[in-house]
């Protein structure tokens, strides 16, 4: 097993791994400040949907207990979300003429991944491996795509490294490298880096 | 890209996959100024469920669909801030040195233009319509193109009586230099016209039957199309010469009288109603006729009737708006909108077409020659230099000449703008520059030539 970090300057995060018989492209949950300060950033505990409901509990809660039990009850539960205990890496896992696996280990870095989720697309459902780029509440970012042909013919798409999207410059070594592995008769990327 | 290539981002309500005027002229002059060597891109609103998020279209053109909701016929409201934080990220990450924005109801495009100083970015608007002044809903849509064209760097209309309209509805006049009392019209005006695409509008090879003159009218049926003018004519054409039918293509809410008329005089026979048309089929539905007549109460510019040209057919046309400018006088009859000159008109046209006095093929070779879009993106481009060579105009001369509106709409949007400024800062710092996952690739126009030669 052999680790490498092919963009060591620019995003350390992101690791590929050569195990026996397939490659795993890894990317952790942080990143360096892209101003050039060198600092790093953890993942960012990014608001949802159940943050609307703290001002709900809030209201529920205040005239019961008082406000300040009540508001230190939904702070402690709004910062025990998932995504803050626990740290999490993605992985794209390419096991060559048999398929491309996506994975999310949830954990702690002390104790090991504790939750997995793996998603496995077989070579023959693999329609093909694209960077595109979408829409994501006010902004606009790349993200890669594995676009999967089902039983019935019609055509789905899921995206890798979900939760942390990286940065182009990560997304293009996952590409080239997927590319080349899994589709290695087809003809050059038509994309040109100037 | 090559030295002096832009970046251009062409922002309006309507684009593909809507078919019109506003909408093919975006994409034609897309694809040729990406022949010339620039990067085009295309802000615009989506189309639930399928036209979403981002999408090309070939050649290599990148349509950003924002998801926005439309109120009426692909126009969205004019929401003033919504559309920054969208419209700064497209900017920042592309790179963007020129907006050029379409159509004088496209709230995108007004928007674009008032957001653009932040970026140091360049802004042109194209208008494609004339309109009223007297309406309710003229004199407000009026006052939103006055505000938004106060700080544009300039103005393309596509008729020269497009440009007089323009100037006058948002008022693109300031004091002259020379006499400060006077006022002149801004030297930033320009009039390009639309174009076709000849090779889609060739003539049949055959010649027609000779016994029967066809008189195809391809519009939207609605009132300012002059669809009454036609209604109230009809009739009178078909008793007067029995060898004549009318071929009448497009849908819209005045098909009723249409279908009354032809009941009330028993001209089943000879008035055939085809229903909507797509535009691919429209040269087959042209072939069909000898004369197109189009009685529109207001044209700005008419590329139905430039395209009827190019079939080879003999125009008939209401004189309003843009119409006299687009082809010589040869080749169509004027008419006022009035029942008794329309009719004469049309017995002119039958006359010459019975006497054999107009060759469809002439005709083609002839409008084949007179317009062609490489010479509308030539044009454009000059504008754009001319544009990026000017000065900008700087934040205080811009909420001078934003409170100069008048009494009421100059502090309204002035507050606009003083807000507009504010959203930014949050903006910038809720969303900084250096986390904006800029765009370093892009589809090479080289690759789309390869592809189109691998296919040959």
């Amino acid at each position: 097993m052999r680790s490498n970090r092919p963009l060591l300057d620019t995003h350390p995060e992101f690791s590929v791994i050569e195990w026996p018989t397939f490659h795993e492209y890894r990317v952790e949950n942080w990143r360096l400040a892209r101003d050039g300060s060198g600092r790093i950033i953890r993942g960012a505990v990014t608001w949802t949907w159940l943050d609307l409901c703290l001002p709900l509990l809030i209201s529920f809660l205040w005239p019961k207990v008082g406000v300040f039990l009540s508001s230190s009850c939904s702070i402690i539960n709004r910062y025990a979300t998932i995504f803050s205990f626990f740290d999490f890496t993605e992985s794209v896992l390419v096991f060559p003429a048999l398929g491309i696996q996506l994975e999310t280990h949830c954990g702690h870095p002390s104790l090991g991944p504790l939750f997995v989720s793996r998603r496995f697309i077989h070579v023959s459902r693999l329609e093909d491996f694209v960077i595109h780029e979408g829409l994501r509440r006010w902004n606009v970012r790349y993200f890669l795509a594995v676009i999967k042909r089902s039983n019935n013919g019609s055509i789905l798409f899921h995206v890798a490294f979900e939760n942390i999207l990286p940065y182009f410059p990560v997304l293009l070594e996952v590409y080239t490298g997927v590319q080349c592995s899994v589709f290695p008769l087809q003809p050059r990327d038509s994309r040109e880096i100037p | 890209m090559k030295d002096g290539a832009l970046s251009i981002a062409m922002v309006s309500d309507f684009f593909h996959p809507d078919v019109g005027g506003v909408e093919s002229h975006i994409f034609m002059l897309s694809s040729n100024l990406i022949r010339k060597g620039h990067k085009v891109i295309v802000i615009t609103h989506s189309h639930p469920p399928d036209r979403v998020g981002i999408r090309w279209l070939l050649p290599s053109l990148k349509v950003y669909h924002i998801p926005f909701p439309t109120i009426a016929s692909s126009a969205t409201l004019p929401n003033y801030f919504t559309f920054l934080p969208y419209f700064r990220t497209i900017i920042v990450r592309e790179h963007i040195n020129l907006i050029h924005a379409h159509a004088s109801l496209s709230s995108l495009g007004h928007e674009a233009i008032l957001h653009s100083h932040f970026f140091g970015v360049r802004t042109v608007f194209t208008d494609h319509s004339l309109f009223g002044f007297e309406d309710a809903a003229s004199i407000l849509t009026n006052k939103l193109l006055a505000a938004a064209l106060k700080n544009v760097d300039a103005v393309i209309c596509v008729s020269h009586t497009g440009r007089e309209n323009t100037v006058l509805r948002g008022q693109l006049f300031e004091a002259s230099e020379d006499n400060p009392s006077l006022s002149a019209v801004r030297p930033s005006v320009y009039t390009i016209p639309n174009s076709l695409v000849a090779e889609q509008f060739t003539p049949s090879p055959q010649p027609l039957p000779s016994d029967t003159i066809n008189i195809v009218v391809i519009s939207r049926l609605a009132y300012r199309k002059g669809i009454d003018l036609l209604v109230a004519t009809a009739p009178r054409v078909c008793a007067a010469f029995p060898n004549v039918k009318f071929i009448v293509g497009g849908d819209g809410p005045k098909l009723n009288d249409l279908l009354q008329v032809r009941e009330r005089h028993l001209l089943q026979e000879r008035i055939e109603l085809l229903g909507s048309i797509r535009h691919r089929d429209v040269r087959d539905v042209l072939i069909r006729g000898s004369i197109f007549l189009n009685t529109s109460l207001t044209e700005s510019f008419g590329i139905a009737i430039l395209e009827a040209a190019c079939t080879g057919l003999y125009i008939v046309s209401t004189r309003v708006g843009g119409v006299p400018e687009i082809l010589p006088e040869d080749m169509i009859s004027f008419t006022d909108p009035d029942e008794d000159d329309l009719f004469w008109a049309i017995s002119e046209a039958i006359q010459i077409i019975s006497e054999g006095k107009h060759n469809p093929q002439d005709a083609h070779e002839r409008v084949k020659g007179f317009y062609d879009w490489m010479q509308v993106a030539e044009r454009t481009e000059t504008v754009y230099r001319s544009v990026m060579q000017s000065k900008p105009i700087d934040l205080w001369a811009r909420i001078q000449r934003t409170m100069s509106l008048g009494p009421f709409a100059g502090p309204i949007y002035t507050a606009i703008l003083f807000v507009d400024c504010l959203f930014f800062m949050v903006l910038e710092w809720l969303m900084p520059r250096e986390d904006v996952d800029h765009v370093h690739v892009h589809w090479e126009p080289e690759v789309f030539g390869k592809l189109v030669a691998s296919m040959n």
